[in-house]
């Protein structure tokens, strides 16, 4: 079995590579590529995610500053307030020296020191100087309600313009610690601000990227999938179909790549498998051709078979019958002459019967004599007929013999001719004669240019005696044959007006057992036969002239001094 | 003088009809015919002796029996001088060839020409005497 080359077709290499990345890409294993793109994907989410945390960490830690530096302005506030009561205080009470004064100063003292406690934490360097200038202040205004208690005014006045001195600066101190952290706390909200404007912009800006990106990474790991499966599917449609030249893409690494490959063993396989198959339908017709020409070829030699010992059958026969024809032949002659003797012996008796009588006498041996003679003429024409049979049978001389052209196509056309009628009573042709006058004898074999003659009349009226079938009884049958003298040669021709012979049978004419007669009737070799006779035998041409359902000619050229020719049978 | 003229064939009608052929030469006593119907009749005649003189034999081929060949290598065996002249149905090559190698004077196919074959007889060597 021829094998199957497995080229297996590079397929479009560069069609095949997918853009941007594509080849990097379809070097992984899809598996790979899906893991990767959700990978990066996640990375991507996880990513924003933990800076998005963090950045609302940090906010939630400004605004608790915040608080914290607002909480911080309010004990400020409060410790102002405190401040600002004491002060009120405790200048009335320097100028009114009431226990309420003082009591409420102290109040508001303590509420002050409260204040500052708080504040302590924040701003200990400031709380400390304030301290150190309420301290002051109160120290000055204590000695100031002293000195107003003893009447000292003017001392009193003095020392309470001192202890005012403190008191603004403990009011500036407490004002720029508010202020401070005021300005602190605007800072920090316009940071917290800024950040989180930032945050948003960047968070905005990954998220549009990563979609951006994952939507293109995806569709490239989605193309480096689709495309090879579609050529893929394409590719089994197509051997689905029972196309085995299609186009099946290249192995790759991948899968998609791997089931190329198998694919791709797949249809050689069925390349394989389709040629097997082909190859034995070849053979199996070869196979039934051949048995069927032997079939036909052992009808033909069964049938030749029988023909020979037909032939033989036939020959036997005419001995058989040549015998006793002889002895009608001769007795019938032989009564003629004993005939006319009787009369001549018989005249002087005759003579003396009357008139009547012996007129009456004369008619019956005139009668006697004419039925002889058609007894003989008929003995000498079945003898005729016998002398072909025996001619055309086996056993017949091979020697050349001078001989007259015209009788031997004479004799072979009677014998034709009482041959067919024999076989069909109905059978009827015009036979049409034009033989050339004074022809000089040739020097042939007559039993087998009999055969040859024989042969080709024997067609003749088959080819008319069918067209008649065809075309019913306008068909006027007619088979011609003609001789010419050609000084060094002689030609006949035969002619019909039978169903012609179609061309493509011309070529195969007088190859052995070439027949168109359905098996039985025709052995095939008639042609062959007269072929190698005319040929090889007498070294002369035979050729035929066709037109289908108009005529055939046969056309023979014998050698007037014929060799022998090795002559090649046209295949 | 008379001659005699064997002929030797299983056919009966042969007799009549050489006898009718010859009726002249008969009556006027130029030939005498003699008849066997088999080859072994012919060899007891001729052992027997034939008068008047015999100058030929015609002898079929295919006969029942001895057939004209053996026929006719027994009379050359015995009679070399005797010419045999042979008669048969099948007049082809092969058969004349065949009888002229084996002696016989003659090969003549029938039908018999009885106007060739007198002219033969008056041809043969003792015909004369």
């Amino acid at each position: 079995m021829a094998s199957v080359s497995p080229s297996r077709p590079e397929v479009a290499g560069g069609a095949a590579r997918l853009p941007a990345g594509g080849g990097l890409l379809g070097r992984l294993t899809i598996r790979s590529r899906v893991v990767l793109l959700c990978a990066a994907l996640l990375i991507v989410l996880v990513a924003t995610n933990a800076y998005l945390s963090h950045k609302i960490i940090e906010s939630t830690a400004a605004t608790v500053e915040t608080t914290r530096l607002l909480r911080t302005i309010e004990q400020a506030d409060n410790a102002q307030n405190a401040f600002g009561e004491m002060r009120y205080w405790m200048t009335d009470l320097a100028v009114s020296l009431l226990t309420l004064s003082d009591s409420k100063a102290k109040l508001a003292q303590a509420r002050m020191e409260r204040y500052l406690d708080q504040l302590a934490p924040q701003r200990p360097e400031r709380v400390a100087a304030i301290r150190a200038a309420v301290t002051q202040y109160q120290d000055l205004a204590a000695k100031a309600v002293e000195a107003y208690t003893d009447n000292r005014r003017v001392i009193g006045n003095s020392l309470l313009a001192q202890a005012r001195q403190h008191s603004m600066t403990a009011d500036e101190l407490l004002a720029n610690i508010v202020s401070e952290v005021n300005a602190e706390t605007v800072a920090t909200r316009d940071r917290v601000v800024a950040q989180t404007a930032a945050a948003t912009r960047l968070s905005h800006f990954i998220v549009g990227a990563a979609v951006l990106i994952g939507a293109l990474f995806t569709f490239l790991v989605v193309i480096s999938i689709a495309r090879p499966l579609r050529r893929l599917v394409v590719a089994m449609n197509g051997l689905n179909a029972g196309n085995t030249a299609v186009d099946i893409p290249a192995a790759g690494p991948d899968e998609i790549g791997a089931m190329a490959g198998t694919l791709a063993a797949f249809r050689d396989t069925m390349r394989e498998l389709r040629q097997a198959l082909e190859e034995q339908r070849r053979r199996e017709q070869e196979l039934r051709a051949a048995n069927e020409e032997l079939k036909a070829a052992q009808a033909k030699l069964i049938h030749a078979e029988k023909m020979a010992s037909l032939g033989q059958l036939t020959a036997g026969i005419a001995h058989e019958i040549k015998n006793p024809l002889n002895f009608v032949n001769n007795f019938a002659t032989l009564s003629i002459e004993l005939l006319s003797e009787l009369k001549a012996t018989a005249a002087p008796g005759l003579a003396m019967l009357d008139s009547e009588k012996r007129a009456e006498a004369d008619e019956t041996v005139e009668l006697l004599t004419a039925n002889l003679d058609k007894i003989a003429e008929h003995g000498r024409r079945a003898d005729g007929i016998v002398k072909s049979m025996l001619l055309h049978s086996r056993g017949g001389s091979s020697d050349r013999q001078t001989s007259d052209i015209n009788a031997v196509l004479e004799e072979a056309l009677n014998l034709a001719y009482h041959g067919a009628r024999a076989q069909d009573q109905s059978f009827n042709v015009t036979l049409d004669r034009d033989l050339q006058g004074a022809m000089p004898p040739i020097e042939i074999v007559p039993q087998d240019v009999t055969r040859v003659f024989l042969n080709l009349i024997g067609n003749a009226f088959y080819a008319v005696g069918k067209r008649r079938r065809q075309e019913g009884e306008a068909f006027r049958p007619t088979v011609k044959v003609t001789t010419r003298d050609l000084a060094d040669a002689v030609e006949i021709t035969i002619r019909d007006n039978g169903v012609g012979i179609p061309s493509q049978h011309r070529q195969r004419l007088f190859q052995p057992f070439f027949t168109t007669k359905p098996t039985g009737e025709g052995t095939g070799l008639g042609l062959s036969i007269s072929y190698d006779i005319v040929t090889q035998q007498h070294g002369g041409t035979i050729m035929v002239d066709s037109e289908p359902g108009q005529f055939t000619e046969f056309r023979i050229r014998l050698p007037r001094r014929g060799q022998p020719a090795a002559a090649r049978r046209p295949a | 003088m008379s001659l005699s003229i064997l002929v030797v064939d299983d056919e009966p009608d042969v007799a009549d009809l050489f006898r009718q052929r010859f009726r002249h030469e008969v009556r006027q006593g130029v030939y005498v015919l003699h008849f066997a119907y088999s080859g072994e009749a012919a060899l007891k005649m001729l052992s027997e002796g034939i008068r008047p003189e015999l100058i030929v034999i015609l002898s079929d081929i295919n006969m029942p029996g001895m057939d004209g060949l053996t026929l006719l290598d027994e009379i050359k065996r015995r009679w070399p001088e005797l010419p045999v002249m042979m008669v048969t149905a099948y007049g082809d090559e092969e058969r004349r060839r065949v009888a002229g190698e084996r002696g016989a004077a003659k090969f003549l196919a029938k039908p018999v020409d009885f106007d060739f074959l007198k002219q033969q007889l008056l041809q043969l060597p003792n015909a004369s005497g």
